[in-house]
């Protein structure tokens, strides 16, 4: 059992939005029609059946998916804390907010209700409507009231279980057969079982209410009971093997789409019902749609737990505040929104205008207040755990993990890695693309990398970018993944083949890019650096091929990135527009910024790099600088005209290859000196003898074939 | 501009509201782009209006006596309207933006994931919009439909966002398509749709079930209630609504699903 922090973020999300979507639920309730008999005390003069859908909707899965969650960090708390610091904890965090939430709340909410019935006669209570036994009205803190019970329950079964003689074989049985029924397909089907049974044999059942609420009385209902407490030990024993959070993960679209379908149908049995919200179905159709409304509220929890896990791993501080405000927020909303919904209930006006009225007055005056008085008072340390200092919320925007650089940013630090692949394999189908390719960008340094067409470098490159993900190894972009957006911001790209929109200007081109940075320079500025300021309002479209390439190298730059990829950057530019280029990016390489150059001319790489990297077959087979590359390739190649045969300098020591041409032997050789003198030993009649040392271009080709 | 001020990055976090400018200027740009280009403002700004008035003018329909008539002809055409931007701007602009390279040069700068997809979407939403209102205008003028400005605004409001499942359907198509093959794929789809929804031929009765399946008809049922036109509605506008989130939902999941996969 393991719990990283990136998945609490994502439950914590999940929880957040059921409790917020009370808010959402609740605000519907005075817009739809007929309520009002079974007990919501406002009804707007505005009716809407497509709220009267919302709400069939939020209730299918809201509380179970609650007490998933609720019974997940239940499990968490009880490891961390043992018996007694749960207790402690729950007793704070729980029945403080039940005991206190009551006697503050109940009053506003009876005022509210005064209100609204003022003049009124009192709505007659539903046909068939029974006064439970232990009448007590929980509001909508009944939800702690539930969750208390289910702590209770949970501790004794575990005081049970661990007591017996086998405890650790039940466990592991346990965990079995929840790590299978998570991966399987019938998850939702088995899970929806209980709460299915239940609701079918629970005589006062008002089928259109689906799990009805039990906030009336000191004894829940049995279905709410059993539905609950199936969410809440699933929760629990989910916890054990947070791994299955994965599967959800996977599957989150499939649920989803399942859960829509499953509970369009539910509606659908119910809408025309005669007698509305205390419409009752017998036989068949009632167990049919038990069934059907207890498998969608499962598809819908793993969905959103699925989404959250895809989406919300990662920390956001927006997220992050409403999630610590979301409880205060849900404790709270009840009256305001009852004070609401009164309020505008004669209003002349439409439910479309009114009731998103209602949710954001609601929610903003809530946040303002847990603002004021909760976040950062014993309230909050109450509620939530914690009590953030004042002022906090200034740094909301930052990430945590951005780190401010040296004001010397300037400096050539090529020890210090702004990008790296490490031993990193990529496969497209039946080609290794990269095989365990190694790369480091260093910090001010431009790195040109060389092979032959295949070799594998624009994979590396997308790598860097985050366009793909390798099969293995490891990638970074500024020590973090280079999927993320921050990383990128500090990135500038020109690639190769690319058609930008052609009916964009220059000038809006530029402009849309530097958008996507957080301090760029301006359009002008950019288009200065990069010669192409007489091209600002020509539609892209119109541009010449090398046009086109200097228009991208200006919005590469435009975000005035500390990293910069120029994949083929000169390509089709003539040679004064080339220069010119060289020249800038000789000027960015000052200026602090590391550079991963692309190219097929060797001269460009020879002129510009501080270091080059050859790459064939994808792996890296050489490295350094230019001239230890030359040095790399310490042969020189001798030519000369002599009557030696071939077959006997083959055979002399250091000679790795003789070749002839029209007459002229062709040797190449790692120590040139020791075989001119023997040359010149055994043919004093020897003629035009050169030695020549290799350039990149011979280092290049002889690496590069020598790989292959 | 001196050089050095060039690398002078700080690594500052995005303000909040570089980040909402970063939206609002890729939204811009999805507007100019739209405009510039005739090929697609054309059809989708004026082709229903023109379809409008040559069905009304010369089928006569504009002189049929039952106002439910020229109610099912105007949401006809609305629906339309709200098809287009949608199902070609992605359909056809998307699968060529993917062919072209646009898409991953998109995915490697640093662009908010969502930033090009909600301008896109917004630029259907507007031009949905602009076309239902230049409709509704000219069928004002005339007198061929009889509709309060709250049933105008309200209709131009339903069939605008109704744009919102064509522009999922679009990008799945897109998503799937070469460029080259989009253009004819999706006018294929785009007909089917509209002939099986029964907007404007109503379909034989025995085959009238396969309305169902085609998105066009549920958009085509909410703009109808939304104007009040009780004669041709089936069906609660819940459904029809879950129907078209779900189509959205649906299409939206199968396009990144794919996208996620060709990478």
């Amino acid at each position: 059992m393991h719990d990283s922090p990136e998945r609490l973020h994502a439950l914590d999300a999940v929880r957040a939005f059921a409790l917020l979507l009370g808010i959402v639920l609740h605000a519907t309730m005075s817009f739809m029609p007929g309520l009002i008999a079974v007990g919501w005390p406002i009804a707007d003069r505005s009716q809407s059946e497509f709220l009267q859908g919302t709400f069939f909707f939020i209730h299918v899965f809201r509380m179970t998916m609650f007490f998933v969650i609720a019974g997940f960090f239940a499990h968490l708390l009880f490891h961390r804390r043992g018996a007694s610091g749960f207790i402690r904890d729950r007793l704070r965090r729980v029945g403080i907010p039940l005991v206190v939430g009551w006697l503050i709340l109940a009053p506003m909410i009876i005022a509210t209700l005064i209100w609204a019935a003022w003049g009124s006669p009192p709505p007659a209570p539903p046909p068939g409507f029974e006064k439970p036994a232990l009448p007590f009205p929980l509001m909508h803190l009944w939800f702690l009231y539930v969750l208390a019970l289910l702590y209770v329950v949970v501790l004794v079964i575990r005081q049970l279980i661990v007591k017996l003689p086998n405890a650790d074989a039940i466990r592991a049985r346990a965990d079995a057969s929840m790590g299978w029924l998570v991966r399987s397909p019938v998850a939702a089907m088995v899970l929806a079982i209980p709460v299915a049974t239940a609701l079918h044999f629970y005589q006062p059942w008002m089928v259109h209410g689906g799990i009805p609420t039990p906030d009336m009385s000191l004894i829940p209902n049995s279905p709410a009971f059993i539905a609950f407490a199936t969410a809440f030990c699933f929760g629990w024993l989910l916890h054990r093997q947070t791994t299955l959070l994965s599967s959800m993960q996977r599957g989150w679209v499939a649920y989803l789409a399942t859960a829509i379908v499953l509970t369009s149908v539910a509606l659908f049995m119910v809408s025309d019902l005669p007698s509305g919200f205390f419409a009752k179905l017998e036989g068949l159709p009632r167990l049919a749609y038990a069934v059907i409304y207890g498998i969608a509220s499962w598809c819908w929890t793993f969905a959103i737990i699925g989404a959250a896990m895809r989406y919300l791993s990662r920390e956001r501080p927006v997220v992050r505040y409403l999630a610590d405000s979301s409880y205060w927020l849900y404790l709270l909303h009840l009256p305001l929104v009852f004070a609401l919904q009164q309020l505008v209930s004669e209003w002349p006006l439409h439910w479309s205008v009114k009731y998103p009225l209602i949710v954001s007055v609601t929610t903003a005056l809530l946040l303002l207040s847990y603002r004021a008085f909760v976040r950062s008072t014993y309230i909050g340390e109450v509620l939530n755990g914690r009590r953030y200092p004042k002022g906090l919320e200034k740094g909301l925007e930052r990430p945590s993990t951005v780190v401010a650089a040296p004001a010397t940013s300037h400096s050539h630090d090529p020890q210090k890695t702004l990008a790296s692949l490490k031993a990193v394999k990529k496969r497209y189908g039946s080609t290794l693309a990269l095989d365990g390719l190694d790369l480091n960008v260093g910090k001010g340094e431009l790195v040109a990398v060389l092979g032959p067409n295949g070799a594998g470098k624009s994979t590396a490159i997308g790598l860097m970018l985050g366009l793909q993900r390798p099969d293995q190894g490891a990638v970074s972009l500024f020590d973090e993944s280079p999927e993320s957006l921050a990383a990128r911001r500090r990135v500038g790209v020109m690639m190769q083949e690319v058609a930008l929109a052609p009916e964009l200007r220059v000038r809006e081109l530029i402009d849309l890019t530097a958008s996507y940075y957080a301090a760029p320079m301006t359009a002008e500025a950019a288009m200065e650096m990069t010669h192409t300021k007489e091209l600002a309002l020509r539609p892209y479209g119109k541009l010449s091929g090398g046009q086109k390439r200097q228009v991208q190298f200006a919005m590469a730059i435009c975000g005035r990135p500390q990293l910069l990829f120029l994949d083929e950057p000169t390509v089709g530019l003539d040679i004064r527009a080339r220069e010119m280029m060289w020249s800038t990016i000789r000027e960015l390489v000052r200026g602090g910024c590391s550079i991963v150059l692309t190219t097929h001319y060797l001269e460009e790489a020879e002129s510009l790099a501080d270091r080059v990297i050859v790459v064939a077959k994808g792996r890296v087979i050489a490295s350094g600088s230019v001239d230890e590359m030359r040095a790399l390739v310490s042969r020189r190649r001798v030519s000369c005209t002599t009557s030696t045969p071939i077959a006997e300098i083959e055979r002399w020591p250091d000679v790795d290859s003789v070749s002839s041409t029209g007459g002229r032997v062709l040797i190449s050789t790692a120590r040139a000196e020791d075989v001119v003198r023997r040359l010149l030993a055994a043919d004093a009649t020897l003629s035009d003898l050169e030695v020549q040392r290799a350039g990149l271009s011979e280092a290049f080709t002889e690496l590069t074939q020598e790989a292959a | 501009m001196s050089i050095t001020t060039v690398a002078s990055q700080v690594n500052a976090p995005m303000p909040t509201s570089r980040v909402i400018h970063c939206y609002v200027t890729e939204a811009k740009y999805a507007f100019l782009r739209a405009i510039r280009n005739p090929g697609f403002s054309i059809p989708t700004l004026l082709f229903p209006l023109m379809f409008y008035l040559l069905v009304g003018f010369v089928f006569r329909a504009f002189q049929a006596t039952d106002p439910n008539v020229s109610f099912f002809m105007f949401c006809g055409f609305a629906t339309m309207a709200a098809m287009t931007p949608g199902m070609f701007g992605f359909g056809i602009g998307f699968a060529l933006e993917r062919e072209q390279g646009l898409f991953r040069y998109k995915r490697a700068v640093p662009m908010p994931p969502f930033a090009a997809l909600l301008a896109s979407v917004a630029m259907s939403v507007v031009s949905t919009a602009i076309a239902v209102t230049l409709m509704a205008g000219a069928a004002l003028a005339l007198g061929s439909v009889k509709l309060s400005i709250l049933q105008v605004l309200t209709v131009v409001a339903v069939v605008s966002l109704g744009a919102i499942p064509f522009c999922s359907i679009g990008l799945w198509l897109g998503s799937i398509c070469s460029g080259r093959a989009a253009p004819a794929i999706t006018n294929v789809i785009y007909i089917v749709l509209i002939y099986f929804s029964g907007l404007f031929i109503p379909l034989p009765e025995g085959i009238r079930v396969v309305v169902l399946g085609s998105p066009a008809f549920y958009l085509d049922q909410l703009a109808l209630a939304s104007i009040g036109a009780q004669n041709f509605i089936v069906g609660s506008a819940v459904n029809h609504v879950v129907v078209l989130l779900g189509v959205t939902v649906l299409f939206l999941g199968l396009a990144t699903r794919r996208l996620a996969r060709e990478g």
